[in-house]
């Protein structure tokens, strides 16, 4: 099958590419075109590692009362009612669409696992999860696909008096991506140390602010470090055991952070990235109804596809029923569908389910 | 290539109507519809059925033929169900209503379904299911994912809802998905081993939805009204059920299609024994054309509570 790039050598992108590499980065004099364009391609995959590739629906300031479901602000483990060790699997199938017509066909899988334990005032939790895809490619067009997603994190919180947590947290992901015909299996990795705190007021009312400092590198671009603002308010009614019922908004700010060339490193780039979180659960007589959804926007800035680009919007939503008990099996299931657009429109459908441990 | 995808898509009604969605058949012979209904299963359960049927069209008859046999295993060591169903390799017609020809095809259907009871009142169940089809033409590959939960109330009324994400792989590497939402209700007095009457209706529904490639047919509307009711009387089992699925028009189509079917059975007891026998009618309508068939079908299950 003739692939796209067959008909254009790699030293000679599309000229509209090149106008738009230009206009973006200012950086083509004395470079190769095909630097130039790992340029532009370094900055979409740092996009999509914040948002499209990585496991959503973590919680921030509160935990989820599905106690599979991470946390994402460590000093939101200190809320956990109950210990419980938890693992899901996920599958599902999706397409990316571009100017009308399928280009792409995606099948995923994903398997994942949350522990999450006290001791005294001392709570903690860990973290797992490998998510893969695979593409049906016939030919390459412009945008980056994620192949696989690999993501573990620590989180260890303070807990005082039912007032306030305060926490710590590293988190290591690992993406491989396919960035185009020629670099289609590149690694991308990034470490990320987060401190965070939570206060809670008037019995049901949940404040959290965290800050994320993330350290990326990979093996073509130099390595790279930004931070992330993360915020948000939480209620919670009803005790364990009764109804209750909780909802949650965050949202998640990072600057637009740069770093020039060194060597035969090309420059590396993070996009100006907002995400906001939003959850909302009922329990009722041991049977949990969940409701989540992760909308994330992204200064892109860029031409792909011969179209501008201005921002790469994603929106993820999972809606699930999960049997909880007091203590013993849990078992639940979850539909979730993801989005993104850009020059193109990505489309997904993935099934999970949950099985877990209540100690 | 485009008229064949219509086809399958028409050939429902030699399916026998057995699977519930709320609770299961006190006949233990028949799977669920939905998983979180084997959380209301009497015990654990090992059973087998055939089915046999007859078409008779305005233009083509199809005599007697076997439609499939299949076995049932569910296993229930205390608050968890695992159920186990097969059925071989079955036969189906899928009804060209325009020409009124009939072409045979095969399917195959296993499921497996886990489910988790909490305090007798709440069940929560996931599911798979693959049902591939075999025609003269193309092999179409069909898979399910569910998940369901039921909630008992008042001793004996049950309420239950799911969701199946449903996906088609077509050979040439298209694919069709879409979610198929059901919801019922049913009532259940008495006691299992002795005298026992049981109710069902329940409601699912899923959307036109096209596929990848613009040269297949879209899955059309379904929606599907489905009604049980059975009474346990000593050694006696009384069974009637009732079905009335619609599939939309589609593209140039002006009229939707409706199968009605309608299945009458007896069972006796011998201990921990069932032997069940069923009849039913069927007819498919497009417009004035008109398919009708009729089924039979045999059981034997055997329960243990």
């Amino acid at each position: 099958m003739l692939k796209r790039y067959d008909l254009v050598p790699d030293n000679c992108p599309k000229p509209s590419r090149i106008a738009g590499m230009r206009e973006k980065f200012g950086f083509y004099r004395g470079l190769t075109m095909k630097i130039a364009v790992m340029g532009l391609k370094a900055m979409a995959i740092v996009g999509l590692l914040l948002s499209g590739a990585s496991p959503g629906f973590s919680q921030v300031i509160t935990p989820s009362m599905d106690p599979t479901q991470s946390i994402l602000m460590p000093s939101a483990a200190g809320w956990r009612e109950k210990p419980a060790v938890g693992v899901g699997y996920q599958e599902g199938s999706g397409t990316r669409d571009l100017m009308g017509k399928q280009v792409y066909q995606f099948d995923n899988s994903g398997v994942d696992g949350n522990l999450s334990f006290k001791a005294g005032n001392v709570f903690v939790e860990m973290y797992a999860s490998q998510n893969s895809t695979n593409v049906k490619l016939e030919r390459f067009y412009d945008g980056q696909i994620n192949l696989q997603f690999d993501d573990t994190r620590l989180n260890i919180a303070l807990a005082g008096n039912d007032f306030m947590t305060i926490g710590l947290g590293v988190r290591s992901t690992e993406s491989k991506d396919h960035v185009d015909a020629t670099h289609d299996s590149e690694i991308t990795k990034a470490v990320r140390t987060i401190g965070s705190i939570s206060v809670k007021t008037l019995d049901i009312f949940f404040l959290g602010l965290g800050f994320e400092r993330v350290k990326e590198e990979n093996g073509y671009a130099v390595d790279l470090t930004w931070n992330n603002i993360v915020s948000g308010l939480a209620m919670h009614l009803g005790q364990p055991g009764g109804t209750q019922f909780r909802v949650e908004y965050a949202l998640a700010h990072s600057d637009s952070e740069e770093n020039g060339l060194t060597g035969d490193l090309v420059e590396n780039r993070h996009p100006a990235t907002t995400i906001t979180r939003m959850s909302g659960e009922l329990k009722f007589s041991g049977l949990l109804f969940s409701l989540s959804s992760e909308e994330s926007t992204i200064d892109a800035n860029m031409i792909e596809n011969g179209e501008t680009v201005e921002e790469i919007k994603t929106v993820n939503t999972q809606g699930g029923v999960l049997w909880i008990p007091e203590n013993g099996l849990s078992l639940g299931f979850y539909f979730l569908t993801s989005t993104a657009d850009a020059s193109y429109h990505d489309s997904n459908g993935s099934f999970k389910v949950k099985l877990a441990y209540i100690f | 290539m485009k008229k064949l995808f219509l086809l399958l898509l028409t050939g429902l009604i030699t399916h026998v109507a057995s699977a519930q969605v709320v609770t299961p058949l006190l006949d233990r012979a028949f799977p669920v519809e939905m998983a979180s209904a084997a959380g209301w299963r009497f015990g654990s359960a090992l059973g087998g059925q055939t089915a046999f049927a007859s078409l008779e069209g305005e233009t083509e008859n199809v005599d007697t033929y076997n439609v499939d046999s299949s076995v049932l295993f569910s296993y229930q060591p205390s608050n968890i169900i695992a159920e186990f169903y097969w059925a071989s390799p079955g036969t189906d017609y899928n009804w060209d209503y325009t020409s009124g020809a009939l072409y045979k095809n095969n399917n195959a259907d296993g499921r497996f379904s886990l489910t988790l009871r909490g305090d007798n009142n709440v069940t929560l169940g996931i599911g798979y299911r693959i049902a591939d089809q075999d025609t003269t033409s193309d092999t179409i590959k069909k898979s399910l994912y569910e998940g369901s939960f039921s909630l008992r109330m008042l001793d004996g009324l049950y309420l239950a809802a799911g969701m199946q994400r449903v996906t088609e792989k077509f050979a040439s590497g298209d694919s069709r998905k879409w979610n198929r939402m059901l919801a019922g209700a049913a009532i259940q007095i008495g006691d299992p081993l002795k005298r026992m009457f049981r109710t069902e209706a329940s409601f699912q529904t899923s959307p036109e939805t096209k596929a990848d490639n613009s040269a297949i047919q879209p899955h059309r509307k379904t929606s599907r009204v489905q009604a049980s009711a059975e009474l346990l009387f000593d050694r006696f089992l009384f069974s009637y059920q009732y079905q009335n699925t619609t599939l939309g028009a589609i593209e140039l189509e002006t009229e939707d299609q409706t199968i009605i079917k309608h299945r009458y059975g007896i069972g006796i007891k011998l201990g921990s024994a069932l032997l069940g026998f069923y009849a039913g009618q069927g007819t498919q309508t497009a417009g004035e054309k008109e398919l009708k068939t009729t089924s039979y079908q045999g059981t034997l299950s055997f329960g243990f509570i």
